[in-house]
């Protein structure tokens, strides 16, 4: 999961736990004050009830409330027992008696305590259930009804059942409304934190960006530093400070090893000048000469190693190669003969399309390509090498199969390291540096090509070489000048 | 008076000089050394030397100063030495006025070659050598001058290059042309054309004028104009 991702997700999620709650409270305190706002003008009604306006006041109810008068008995003598109220019998008359949907007597739906309160204080509020499961609120007062005509007084007991249902649906409305504006704000939220995150993490993509492109062969590359004064540029600044270090390690690292096979040269002219002045020009014994043979052929294959280790320094330096229209074909007939002449049994067969196929390339170093592959199937303990050359749609391919050992597969993905030498047969022969094949690959890469290897242990080895053909094609000459 | 060639060591390891010295004198040369530029240039200039041998990186004076102050009165070969060899310092030393140059380390046979091939081409009595116009062919060297300046050819362009010099003004076509430089490959190919326009790009390379020409439905001719 990204970055970006998780912050959206965390700060989408503790955004809507803050918002849940504020919705729970506006829900709560809205129940509230509609409850009590309905009981408030259902209280104001039956205030007047207990002076005796029972008609006046019943006609001030709310259109959808439910009541009942129960009339406890002649005088107005207050009941002094709860028994008294529940055997109070109902006054069936239209201005006094408006049922509810379930026929059930208000009174029936009260409990004990609340009666008591009616008896007691003469007035009681409480909630109810009416046995379909609707909610309502019922109050209940004592008052007397004056029968003015006849000069009769009744003790009466009001009950008045307000519907929950209209507070029921107002809240269900707000409860929908709050969690579909709940699930509005999360999405906006979340949009609106992914894009702002995006904008926060931009420089740390570019900085991401920046640092994959600094590799071993180019450290010059630096992240760019955000304007900004804050954690970013800290990090930005902290890593081109880091690069600048490992830049100068390598420096250093490339710059010895330059150095050191520079000075080396010197040295090793001179060994192998003096050995051959002996050899050539003295009449040494044939033991003496046979010493002389070793320090001549040590003294060249050091003079390879410091060549090698200079070509790579140099590439390491970003040293690039002059390039000019070249005949692919002669090259590889230098480089073979180059070879041949001193292994004995060796034999190098040449297979081309042709007496020409060009490319742009420079001629020496195109040479040391062939030479260092030839070198390493013999190395390997090759008898057989053959070079195919082949035109193959925009680019030349050139194999250098050999009837060696092979290379074992876990050690072809370090074939092209540095120093890497195969263990066992493939360095039986060796005398390899283990820089051939780096230096092969760097001035194929040079050449905008590319070199990979096919092999099976006991099979022997096919490496491959890939480079473009020159832009117009290559091998016409201009055409106003041929006879 | 000594009839042998005198030849100028001028190089600071002393290990190096030394080595060259004695395959010099086992040549028959007379040598003379000296290990740095300022002594160099007076030894020079003292004994008027036939070739100079050269280290580009030498104390007091550097080798391309050397050679730089010796060109401004004198004609005589220079050879520089050098463990340098990126294309820059080539450039720099050829453009000081040195005729060759050779990396180390080298091959002493190599350098022996290169001293004989300039020696010959200051004294033409000597043989061993092809000359049309201002082209020099050093056969034993296999190596080839356009005006004093050392072209890089590769194999087949100096067989070619022969060919056309051992015949100045005779006309070949591609067929015979083929079947001398190229015997193992059957014709049909157009690498007669492709190395003609390599030769005369090395041959060109200073703006100097055409020696290779085309020969309209025939074939080429080396000629001077």
């Amino acid at each position: 999961m990204t970055l970006r991702l998780r912050l959206t997700l965390f700060y989408a999620a503790f955004f809507t736990i803050v918002v849940s709650f504020v919705a729970t409270g506006v829900y709560v305190l809205t129940e509230r004050s509609l409850t009590s706002a309905l009981e408030e003008r259902a209280s104001q009604a039956l205030s007047d009830l207990s002076t005796g306006a029972i008609l006046e006041g019943l006609r001030k109810l709310p259109g959808d409330a439910y009541y009942e008068v129960l009339i406890l008995g002649s005088g107005d003598q207050p009941p002094d027992t709860l028994d008294q109220v529940r055997a109070g019998v109902p006054y069936i008359e239209p201005a006094l008696f408006r049922p509810n949907p379930t026929n059930h007597s208000l009174v029936t739906l009260l409990a004990d305590p609340a009666l008591d309160a009616l008896v007691s204080d003469g007035e009681l509020t409480t909630p109810a259930i009416l046995p379909g499961g609707a909610r309502l609120q019922v109050l209940g007062r004592l008052g007397r009804l004056n029968f003015a005509g006849q000069g009769v007084t009744l003790t009466a007991a009001v009950f008045v059942g307000i519907p929950a249902s209209n507070v029921t649906a107002t809240l269900n409305d707000l409860a929908r409304d709050l969690i579909i504006t709940l699930a509005f704000a999360f999405a906006l939220f979340a949009i609106g934190v992914y894009f702002l995150s995006s904008r926060v993490l931009r420089p740390l993509e570019r900085v991401t960006h920046a640092a994959g492109r600094v590799t071993s062969q180019d450290l010059s590359q630096r992240v760019p530093v955000p304007r900004s004064d804050d954690e970013m540029r800290e990090l930005a600044v902290t890593l081109n400070r880091m690069l600048d270090r490992l830049q100068e390690s390598f420096e250093t690292q490339r710059r010895f090893t330059a150095d050191a096979s520079h000075e080396l040269r010197t040295p090793v002219t001179a060994i192998a000048g003096h050995a051959n002045y002996l050899a050539r020009r003295t009449d040494p014994t044939p033991e003496q000469r046979e010493s002389l043979a070793v320090i001549t052929s040590e003294a060249a294959r050091m003079a390879k190693l410091v060549n090698d280790l200079l070509e790579l320094a140099r590439a390491d330096a970003g040293f690039t190669l002059r390039m000019e229209r070249i005949n692919l074909v002669e090259v590889l007939e230098a480089a073979r003969e180059a070879v041949t002449p001193s292994d004995d049994g060796i034999h190098v067969t040449l297979h081309t399309p042709g007496p020409v196929l060009e490319v742009d390339g420079d001629p020496a170093r195109l040479q040391q390509v062939v030479t260092n592959l030839i070198q390493n199937a013999i190395n390997a303990g090759a008898h057989h090498v053959t070079l195919t050359l082949a035109r193959d749609g925009c680019v030349v391919r050139l194999d250098v199969l050999d009837d060696g050992p092979g290379i074992p597969s876990e050690a072809v993905p370090h074939l092209f390291e540095r120093f890497f030498r195969v263990d066992g047969a493939r360095s039986g022969r060796g005398n390899g540096s283990g820089l051939g094949l780096p230096i092969v690959q760097w001035i194929v890469q040079q050449h905008g090509g590319s070199v990979h290897v096919d092999t099976h242990l006991g099979e022997g080895a096919c490496f491959t070489v890939v480079l473009p053909t020159p832009s117009d094609g290559g091998d016409s000459p201009d055409p106003l000048d041929v006879p | 008076m000594d009839a042998r060639p005198l030849i100028l060591i001028v190089e600071d390891e002393r290990e190096i000089a030394k080595f060259i010295d004695l395959e010099l004198q086992a040549e028959g040369y007379a040598t003379d050394v000296a290990y740095d530029g300022v002594t160099g240039l007076s030894k020079f200039r003292e004994h008027a030397p036939d070739l100079i041998v050269l280290d580009l990186m030498l104390p007091v004076l550097d080798g391309i100063e050397v050679a730089h102050r010796i060109r401004k009165t004198s004609n005589t070969p220079i050879i520089i030495l050098t463990a340098k060899d990126s294309v820059d310092d080539k450039v720099t030393g050829l453009d000081a006025g040195a005729d060759d140059y050779l990396v180390k380390p080298f091959s002493i046979e190599e350098l022996l070659a290169r001293v004989r091939a300039h020696l010959r081409r200051v004294n033409p009595a000597v043989t061993g050598e092809v000359r049309v116009a201002d082209l020099v062919m050093n056969l034993e060297g296999r190596e080839a001058f356009r005006d004093g300046r050392r072209m890089d050819l590769s194999a087949k362009e100096y067989e070619l290059l022969d060919l056309f010099a051992r015949n100045p003004g005779k006309v070949f076509n591609r067929f015979e042309i083929e079947e001398k430089v190229w015997p193992e490959y059957t014709g049909g190919s157009n690498v007669v054309d492709v190395y003609v326009g390599y030769l005369r790009k090395k041959l060109e390379a200073n703006g100097e004028r055409r020696l290779i020409h085309t020969v309209r439905g025939v074939g080429y001719v080396l000629r001077e104009d």
